[in-house]
C-alpha cells in the first residue's frame, strides 16, 4: 500500500498536541473570536447581528428572512461557504465558484418558488391513491405504459445534469442551489412514480422511445447544437452555459414535458392516474417558471455586451430547436405521439378523434411556448419556425 | 374537529363560491398536505342557451385558505389583478357540478385539467403565461376547492 497509518495511541498523542487541545487540557477555556469579535458592520469577523423574523402563517419563509436581512443578496458572491450575511476573517481563503454573479442564477420569483416547492413535496408511495387504480383493456394499458415509458426516460436528463450546475453556483445564492435541489428531488420522484406505475396495473416498461425513432425528415445539421452556437458559447463560462441549459431544458424541454403531463391528466381514466399526472405537472410547472424567469433576469441584469450575446444565443438556440433539432421532435416521435393519440382515441375505431386531440394539443403547446419566450424577454411570435398548426 | 354542516347555495352566485370557501377553510389540514396555493382567480360562467348573461367571480387563494370571494362586474374584473381566468359555458359548469355531487369528486371526464386542456368546454387564460402557470403549479389545491361542491346542495338558477 505504501501508506503507514499511525497506531491508535500515536493518533491520540497527535490530537493531544494540537494547540487548542493543549490549551483546554491546561484549563484555559477562554472562548475564541466567535464570541468576542465585532460584527462585519463594525469591522470585525462576525457576520450579521440583530436580525429577527416574526413567523407568519407560513412559518418563516425565505422571503421573510431576506426582508429582514439588512445586507440583502449581493450582486457578486464572496466565495465563502458561510451564509451570505456571515463573516470571515480577512485571511480566510476564498473559493472561486464558477458562477459568482447573481444574474447567472437568480430569478425574481426564486424565493417564493422555492417555498412553494418545499411545501408541495409529496410521496409517490402514499400520496397516490394506488388502490383506486383500475384495470384497463390490454391495448389501453399498453398505450399508457408506452407513454409512461417515454416520461420515465425524459426524467433522467435533468437529474443527470442539475448537480453539475449546483456545485458551480456561489453559496451566497443558496436559494438557487436549494431550488435546483428540489428539482432533483422532483425529477427523481417522477422517475419513481412512473416506474411504479409501469408495474402496477398488469403492464410493464415499453419501447425505448428515442433511438432510431425520429421519423420526420430533419436535416442532419439541425440534429445537434449548431457549430455557430457552440462558437458563441466558447470561453463564456458556466453562467452562459447555464443560460443555454435554462432555455433548452427548463423553458423548452420542461414546458413540453409539462404539456405531456397535462395531457396525461386529460387521458387518465381513474383517480390514481389522474393524481399521478396532477402531482407531476405541478412540479414541472415550477421548473418551467424558474427557467423562464431566470432567462428574464439574466437578460435584464447581465452586462450589456453579455446581454446582447445572450439574446443572440437564445434566438439561435430557439431557431435550431424549433426547426426540429432538439425538443419538438418529441411531438413527432412515433413512440411518443402514437400511444398518446391511441389513449385519447380510446380505440382504433376512434383514432381520427385521437389525432384531432393531438392537433389541438400542438396548437396549445406552441402558443404557450411563445408566451413563455415573450415573458423571458426574447419574443418569437414573428420569428418562430414551428408551425402554429400541427403538421399531421 | 370539523363540524359538518349542510351547505346550500344557488349557482351561479358569490354565495356558491363562498360555500366552497367555507368548506376549504374548514379543512385546513387537507389543504396543508397539498402545499401553499396563492392565486387570484376569476371563474367565469359564460352565457349560453340556458343563461342570459356572463357572470364572473373573483376568488383569492392565500397559503392554505380561500380569503376572498366576490362577484365581479366587468369593471371590477378589469381591476381585480387576476393571475388566471377559468371560463366555461353555464351548461358545462352545471354538468361538472352535478358530476362532482354524484361522485363525491370530479370523475375522470370532469376534472379542471381535463375540461380546460384543449380550450373546450372550459378555457384557461390570462395576460401573463407565468401567472397562468400558477394554475398548473397548484392544480391539486384548485381541484380540491372545486370538489368541495360535493358538499354543497346546489340549486341551479341561471
Amino acid at each position: 500500500m505504501g501508506i503507514t497509518f499511525p497506531t491508535p495511541k500515536e493518533n491520540t498523542e497527535r490530537l493531544r498536541r494540537l494547540p487548542q487541545v493543549r490549551r483546554w487540557r491546561d484549563g484555559d477555556y477562554t472562548p475564541g473570536a466567535w464570541l468576542t469579535a465585532p460584527s462585519t458592520e463594525q469591522g470585525g469577523a462576525w457576520g450579521s447581528w440583530g436580525n429577527s423574523v416574526t413567523p407568519g402563517r407560513r412559518g418563516i419563509t425565505f422571503m421573510d428572512v431576506n426582508k429582514a436581512d439588512k445586507s440583502g443578496v449581493p450582486a457578486t458572491g464572496p466565495g465563502l461557504t458561510v451564509d451570505r450575511s456571515g463573516g470571515a476573517a480577512p485571511e480566510q481563503p476564498r473559493y472561486q465558484y464558477q458562477m459568482r454573479e447573481k444574474y447567472e442564477c437568480w430569478s425574481d420569483n426564486l424565493e417564493s418558488l422555492l417555498e412553494e416547492a418545499l411545501s408541495r413535496q409529496w410521496y409517490a408511495s402514499t400520496d397516490i391513491p394506488w388502490d383506486k387504480l383500475e384495470p384497463l383493456p390490454p391495448d389501453q394499458e399498453r398505450a399508457l405504459c408506452q407513454f409512461v415509458t417515454f416520461l420515465h426516460v425524459v426524467e433522467f436528463n435533468p437529474t443527470d445534469v442539475i448537480p453539475y450546475w449546483m456545485t458551480r453556483i456561489d453559496p451566497a445564492f443558496s436559494e438557487a442551489r436549494l431550488f435546483l435541489a428540489t428539482q432533483c428531488a422532483d425529477e427523481s420522484r417522477h422517475m419513481e412514480v412512473f416506474g411504479k406505475r409501469l408495474f402496477a396495473n398488469g403492464g410493464g416498461p415499453g419501447v425505448e422511445p428515442f433511438a432510431h425513432a425520429v421519423m420526420h425528415p430533419v436535416p442532419p445539421h439541425l440534429m445537434a447544437v449548431p457549430q455557430e452556437t457552440l462558437k458563441l458559447l466558447q470561453g463564456k463560462g458556466p453562467g452562459y452555459e447555464f443560460l443555454q441549459y435554462n432555455y433548452q431544458t427548463q423553458l423548452l424541454g420542461e414546458s413540453l414535458v409539462l404539456d405531456f403531463f397535462r395531457f396525461g391528466e386529460f387521458l387518465g381514466r381513474n383517480p390514481c392516474d389522474k393524481e399521478i399526472f396532477r402531482r407531476v405537472l405541478q412540479d414541472e410547472a415550477r421548473h418551467v417558471s424558474y427557467g423562464t424567469m431566470h432567462i428574464k433576469y439574466y437578460l435584464e441584469h447581465a452586462p450589456k455586451a453579455e446581454r446582447e450575446r445572450a439574446l443572440e444565443l437564445l434566438h439561435y438556440l430557439a431557431a435550431a430547436s424549433e426547426a426540429g433539432g432538439a425538443g419538438y421532435d418529441l411531438l413527432l416521435n412515433p413512440n411518443v405521439i402514437e400511444p398518446f393519440v391511441y389513449l385519447a382515441a380510446g380505440s382504433m375505431d376512434n383514432i381520427e378523434q385521437g389525432w384531432q386531440y393531438a392537433r389541438e394539443f400542438w396548437v396549445k403547446v406552441v402558443e404557450e411556448y411563445l408566451g413563455r419566450c415573450e415573458r423571458a424577454g426574447f419574443p418569437r411570435w414573428d420569428t418562430c419556425l414551428l408551425p402554429r398548426e400541427a403538421p399531421f | 374537529m370539523t363540524t359538518k354542516q349542510t351547505l346550500r347555495a344557488a349557482f351561479p352566485s358569490a354565495a356558491w363560491f363562498a360555500a366552497l370557501q367555507q368548506r376549504m377553510n374548514g379543512e385546513t389540514e387537507r389543504f396543508k398536505r397539498l402545499g401553499f396555493a396563492d392565486s387570484r382567480a376569476i371563474f367565469i360562467v359564460k352565457a349560453d342557451a340556458e343563461m342570459q348573461r356572463d357572470r364572473s367571480f373573483g376568488v383569492v387563494f392565500d397559503t392554505y385558505e380561500c380569503t376572498e370571494v366576490r362577484e365581479l362586474s366587468p369593471a371590477d374584473a378589469a381591476a381585480f389583478g387576476h393571475d388566471w381566468k377559468l371560463e366555461g359555458p353555464y351548461g358545462a359548469w352545471k354538468e361538472m357540478i352535478e358530476n362532482i355531487r354524484a361522485h363525491g369528486a370530479a370523475d375522470a371526464d370532469h376534472t379542471l385539467g381535463r375540461l380546460s386542456l384543449l380550450k373546450h368546454p372550459f378555457r384557461l387564460y390570462g395576460d401573463d403565461q407565468m401567472r397562468v402557470d400558477l394554475f398548473y403549479r397548484q392544480q391539486s389545491s384548485f381541484q380540491e376547492y372545486i370538489d368541495g361542491a360535493a358538499a354543497v346542495e346546489t340549486t341551479f338558477s341561471p
